[in-house]
C-alpha cells in the first residue's frame, strides 16, 4: 500500500506538485500528526517503566513548588544533639565559602578560654535555603544558645532564594529539611510562578520523568563499578573516592572554581529581593528564640592587589542589606576592601588557601565577639555601634 | 536566544505558522524580522553589527559591478569591514596582550588598553558567510544581488546564524530568492533530525562536557584521568556541534530551506585529510576555496603545497579562538594531513586500507584527531605543556581506576554517537545488514504509515531519554564562542 501511494506521489523536488485527492491531501498531515502523536505518548512510557522498577512512588518533598517525586536522603537528627549537648559558644552557617575560611578549632583557640566550642553547620555548594533551614530546623531545634551565630555570604546570595536550590545543589536540603516547609515553598512559589516553570512542572508531572531520573541517572553512572564489583554499596563508595579525588582542594587556580555567587542575572536591587528571601524568615526565628546574628559578607577574589570591583548597583544593594539587617537587630560585617585579604590569601575564585590566616584575621576584626562572656554586653555594643 | 530552550520551541512555531499564509516577498521579510528578534534575543546592540556587515558587503558588491575598474578596492573595503569587526571585538585583546609580552621581553614596559567587550555569538559565522559573498561577486561566480531584504537574509537566516553551518550566496541565497515549497514529508524527516540534535546536545553533550569540565579543571590529574577527559572532550564537541547544525538543518527544512550538511560521521574517517572531508566541512570547504585554493592550492610544487595546507590550517586555528592553543591545534592538524599524505606517497599505501586492516586504519586516524582535542581544549600553556609529558607511570592504583571509570562513563553517554557512526561505516562499507535495512525504508516510501510510525516511535523515544537523561548542569553551545 505504502510503495503504490509513494509511486503516485511527486518527487518531492517537484516545484508544483500535482493537486491531489482530498484523502491524499489529508494523508501526510495525518502522518505529521502521527509523529507528534509519537512525541506526546512514547514517553508516557516511563509511568510503566518507573511502577515496574520503584513500584509506588515516593511522596512529594519538602518543596511541592519545585520538587517532583523522588526519594530523599535522611534529615540529619544528629546534629541536634551534637549542638544540644555540647551548646557551642559560636555557631558559624554557611558553604565553601565559610568552610575555606573558617578553621573551628584554630577559632577555639583563640576564644577567650581558649577551649570554648565552635560548631561549623556546613554544606558545600548551598544556598540561603540550606543555611536557613539549618539554621530552624538544627540550631534553633537544639535549643542551644549562642553567643554569635555567624552566616557567611557573598554578595547578594542572601536574597537569592533560588541560589543552589534546584538539580544536584537542592538534593543537600534533605538533610536540613523537615516533612513540609511551608515557609521556604512559599518563597519558592513566588519565584516558579511564570508559565515557563509551570510547563515544565506539568510535563515533569505527566510523564514522571523526575522519578525516572532518580533510578536510570545512577543506573548508567554505575553499571561499570556494579559489574566490576556486585557488592552493595561498592560503587557509592567508589563515587565518594572520586569526588574526594575531584574535591575543591584540587581545582586549579585559573579555572575560576566557584565563581558563580548568584543565579539572577538581574541588577542587584535588595528591597525588591527582600521580599522573597529567608531573610525575614531568620531574623524573625533569631528574635523569637533570642539567638544574635551576625552576617558575614566574604570579600570575592581580589583582582591584582585591589578589592574587587563592585557596581553602583552593588553597592547599594549592600548598603540597604546592612542598614535593614542593624534596623532587624542583626549584626554585619563586611571583609570587603579589608587591606589584609589580599590575593594570596585566595586559592581557586572565591576560595580561601589558608583558614588558620584568614580565622585570624576575622578573629582580629571582630574581636568583640570572641570576648569573655562578662564583656561581651559592652563588646556587642562596640560592633553593632560600627 | 538559545535552541535548547521553550523560548525556542514557542519562536519557531510562531514564526512558522505565520511564514506559511504568507506571499514569497513577505516571507523573506517576515524571515528576516524573526532573524534580527532571535539575534538580538538577549544583546540587541549584536544587531547593529550584523547590520554593518550587511549594508558593507550589499553595497561592496554592487559597486564591484558598476564600477569594474576599481572593484579591488571595494573588495577591500568589505575585508577590511568584515575582517575589521572580527579583529576588534575577537582578536584585539589577544593581539595587544603579545605585542606587550614581546616588548617586555626586551625590557620595554607598555600598557595598551585592554577592551572589555562581549564577543557578539556568531561573529566569525556570519562574517565569512557574507565575505563569501562579495568575494564570489568578485571573482564573477554570481551577479551583485539588488534586493536588500533578499541578501539581508541571506546574511542573517535564524535557524544557522550563530554555529553554521557557513552557507555560500551561491546556495542559500539562491534559495532566498526562490520561491518555496511547503513540503510535509520532509518537515517530518526534520523533525526526527532537530529531536536527534536535541538528544545528541542534552543527553550526550552536556553529560560528556560535565566529565571533561571536571578533568580540566583539576590542578593535576593522572595520566589516565588527563586522557579520559580529552575523550569526553573529543565525545562532547562532536555531539554539541553536530547537534547544533542538526536542529539548524530541521529548523530550516520547516521555512523551505536545504541547508548543507555539517558533519558526516567524522569519528569514522580514514585519514586525517579524510576527517576534514567530514569536519565541520561547510569551514573546510570555505577554507579550501577561499585561502588555500587562492594561495595556490595543489596546482603548484610538492613543498609550495604543503606550506600552503600548514597555513590554512593555521589560519583555521586561528579562526576558532584568539589564543595559542588553537594556533597550535591547526598546525597540528596540518602536519598530520601533510605526513600521511607524505608518507602514504612514499610508500604507496592505498587510501583506503583493505579488509580488518581499515578498522585499524579509523582507529588511527580517530585517535591522533583525539590528541588534537587535548590542545583545543586546553588554554592554558603552562597546562599544556605539563599534560603533555604526562606519564602513566606516576599515577596511583585509585587514579587509574578513576580514569579508566571517566573513560568508560564517557563512552557510555557516547554511546548512542557510536551506534550512529557504526551505521554510517556500515552503509559506506556495504555491510549486508545495513543494505537491507535501509532498502526496506526506501521501499516504504516518505508517505508510508508504518514510515511514520517508527519515525514517531524514534523521535518519541528520543524525547522519552531527554526527559530523563539530559544533563542537570546545561552547557553553551561550545562554538558559541567562536
Amino acid at each position: 500500500m505504502s510503495s503504490a501511494s509513494t509511486a503516485a506521489r511527486p518527487s518531492p523536488d517537484a516545484s508544483r506538485p500535482a493537486e491531489p485527492s482530498g484523502s491524499s491531501r489529508a494523508r501526510p498531515w495525518l502522518l505529521l500528526l502521527l509523529l507528534g502523536f509519537g512525541i506526546l505518548v512514547v514517553p508516557l512510557s516511563l509511568r510503566l517503566l518507573n511502577h515496574a522498577v520503584v513500584g509506588d512512588l515516593p511522596p512529594i518533598g519538602y518543596l511541592p513548588s519545585l520538587e517532583i517525586r523522588r526519594p530523599h536522603q535522611p534529615f540529619r537528627a544528629e546534629t541536634i544533639d551534637e549542638l544540644r549537648t555540647g551548646n557551642p559558644a559560636w555557631v558559624f552557617i554557611g558553604d565553601s565559602m565559610m568552610g575555606t575560611r573558617i578553621d573551628p578549632e584554630h577559632l577555639g583557640r583563640l576564644s577567650s578560654t581558649g577551649d570554648e566550642l565552635v560548631s561549623f553547620l556546613y554544606h558545600a555548594a548551598t544556598g540561603p535555603a540550606w543555611w536557613y533551614l539549618a539554621f530552624k530546623n538544627q540550631l534553633v531545634a537544639s535549643g542551644a544558645k549562642p553567643r554569635v551565630t555567624f552566616i557567611f555570604f557573598r554578595d547578594t546570595n542572601l536574597t537569592d532564594t533560588m541560589f543552589r536550590l534546584e538539580g544536584q545543589y537542592g538534593r543537600a536540603l534533605d538533610e536540613v529539611a523537615t516533612a513540609s516547609e511551608p515557609e521556604l515553598d512559599r518563597l519558592v512559589a513566588e519565584h516558579r510562578k511564570g508559565d515557563w516553570h509551570r510547563t515544565h512542572r506539568v510535563i515533569a508531572n505527566t510523564y514522571q520523568s523526575d522519578p525516572a531520573t532518580s533510578w536510570m541517572e545512577p543506573a548508567i553512572r554505575r553499571w561499570w563499578v556494579r559489574w566490576q564489583d556486585p557488592a552493595p554499596g561498592t560503587a557509592e563508595a567508589f563515587e565518594w573516592n572520586v569526588d574526594q579525588i575531584f574535591s575543591v582542594d584540587t581545582l586549579r587556580y585559573d579555572v575560576g572554581a566557584d565563581f558563580a555567587a548568584s543565579d539572577t542575572t538581574d541588577s542587584p536591587d535588595f528591597h525588591r529581593d527582600l521580599p522573597t528571601s529567608v531573610l525575614p524568615l531568620i531574623m524573625d526565628l533569631s528574635r523569637d528564640h533570642g539567638l544574635r546574628v551576625c552576617f558575614v559578607r566574604v570579600q570575592r577574589r581580589p583582582v591584582g592587589n585591589r578589592p574587587p570591583e563592585q557596581s553602583p548597583e552593588l553597592v547599594r544593594y549592600v548598603a540597604d542589606l546592612k542598614a535593614w539587617l542593624e534596623q532587624q537587630g542583626a549584626l554585619f560585617h563586611d571583609d570587603t576592601g579589608d587591606p589584609e585579604m589580599t590575593l594570596d590569601l585566595y586559592r581557586d575564585g572565591d576560595h580561601v588557601n589558608d583558614r588558620r590566616r584568614y580565622t585570624e584575621i576575622f578573629r582580629k576584626r571582630l574581636d568583640p565577639l570572641f570576648r569573655p562572656l562578662d564583656q561581651a554586653r559592652d563588646a556587642l555594643s562596640v560592633v553593632e555601634g560600627r | 536566544m538559545i535552541f535548547h530552550s521553550l523560548d525556542f520551541l514557542v519562536f519557531v512555531a510562531v514564526v512558522v505558522s505565520i511564514y506559511w499564509r504568507l506571499s514569497h516577498r513577505w516571507q523573506n521579510i517576515w524571515l528576516l524580522g524573526a532573524s534580527y528578534v532571535f539575534y538580538g534575543w538577549v544583546h540587541p546592540w549584536f544587531v547593529i553589527l550584523m547590520l554593518v556587515s550587511t549594508t558593507v558587503d550589499y553595497w561592496a558588491a554592487q559597486r564591484m559591478e558598476d564600477d569594474p575598474a576599481r572593484k579591488k578596492g571595494y573588495l577591500y573595503a568589505s575585508l577590511g569591514v568584515n575582517l575589521g569587526m572580527l579583529g576588534v571585538f575577537k582578536y584585539y585583546n589577544f593581539f595587544i596582550e603579545n605585542v606587550r609580552e614581546v616588548l617586555a621581553s626586551v625590557g620595554l614596559t607598555v600598557s595598551p588598553p585592554i577592551l572589555e567587550l562581549v564577543l557578539p555569538a556568531g561573529i566569525s559565522f556570519y562574517t565569512f558567510q557574507a565575505l563569501s559573498y562579495t568575494v564570489e561577486v568578485y571573482w564573477g561566480h554570481m551577479k551583485a544581488r539588488r534586493n536588500a531584504v533578499d541578501f539581508a537574509l541571506f546574511v542573517a537566516f535564524f535557524p544557522h546564524l550563530v554555529a553554521g553551518p557557513i552557507m555560500r550566496a551561491t546556495n542559500l541565497l539562491v534559495q532566498v530568492e526562490r520561491p518555496r515549497a511547503w513540503n510535509i514529508d520532509r518537515a517530518r524527516d526534520a523533525v526526527l533530525l532537530i529531536a536527534w540534535g536535541f538528544f545528541k546536545k542534552l543527553v550526550v553533550a552536556d553529560n560528556v562536557g560535565v566529565i571533561a569540565n571536571r578533568v580540566f579543571s583539576h590542578q593535576d590529574p593522572s595520566f589516565e584521568m588527563l586522557w579520559a577527559g580529552v575523550f569526553a572532550f573529543g565525545l562532547q564537541i562532536y555531539a554539541d556541534f553536530s547537534a547544533y547544525s542538526d536542529i539548524a538543518r530541521g529548523t530550516a527544512r520547516w521555512f523551505g530551506f536545504e541547508l548543507i550538511l555539517n558533519f558526516n560521521h567524522p569519528y569514522i574517517a580514514h585519514s586525517p585529510t579524510d576527517f576534514w572531508h567530514r569536519w565541520h566541512i561547510s569551514l573546510s570547504t570555505w577554507f579550501r576555496d577561499f585561502v588555500y585554493i587562492p594561495l595556490g592550492g595543489s596546482r603548484v610544487g610538492a613543498f609550495q603545497r604543503d606550506a600552503n595546507l600548514l597555513a590554512t590550517f593555521l589560519i583555521s586555528g586561528l579562526w576558532h579562538g584568539a589564543s595559542w592553543n588553537y594556533v597550535l591545534w591547526g598546525l597540528y592538524h596540518g602536519t598530520l594531513v601533510v605526513v600521511t599524505r607524505t608518507v602514504g606517497t612514499l610508500l604507496r599505501l592505498p587510501a583506503k586500507w583493505p579488509g580488518p586492516l581499515a578498522i585499524v586504519q579509523i582507529v588511527l586516524t580517530v585517535s591522533a584527531a583525539f590528541v588534537g582535542w587535548l590542545f583545543f581544549r586546553e588554554t592554558n600553556p603552562d597546562f599544556l605543556r605539563r599534560w603533555l609529558v604526562l606519564s602513566p607511570a606516576e599515577s596511583t592504583l585509585m587514579e587509574r581506576q578513576v580514569g579508566v571509570y571517566l573513560f568508560v562513563l564517557a563512552a557510555t553517554w557516547g554511546a548512542p554517537l557510536f551506534l550512529d557512526d557504526l551505521w554510517a561505516l556500515g552503509r559506506e562499507r556495504g555491510w549486508r545488514l545495513v543494505r537491507w535495512a535501509e532498502s526496506r525504508w526506501e521501499a516504504m516510501g516518505p508517505a508510508s504509515v508504518s514510515r511514520a510510525l517508527l519515525q514517531a516511535t524514534a523521535a518519541g523515544a528520543m524525547v522519552t531519554l531527554i526527559l530523563v537523561l539530559r544533563s542537570r548542569v546545561s552547557l553553551d553551545f561550545i562554538y558559541f564562542q567562536f
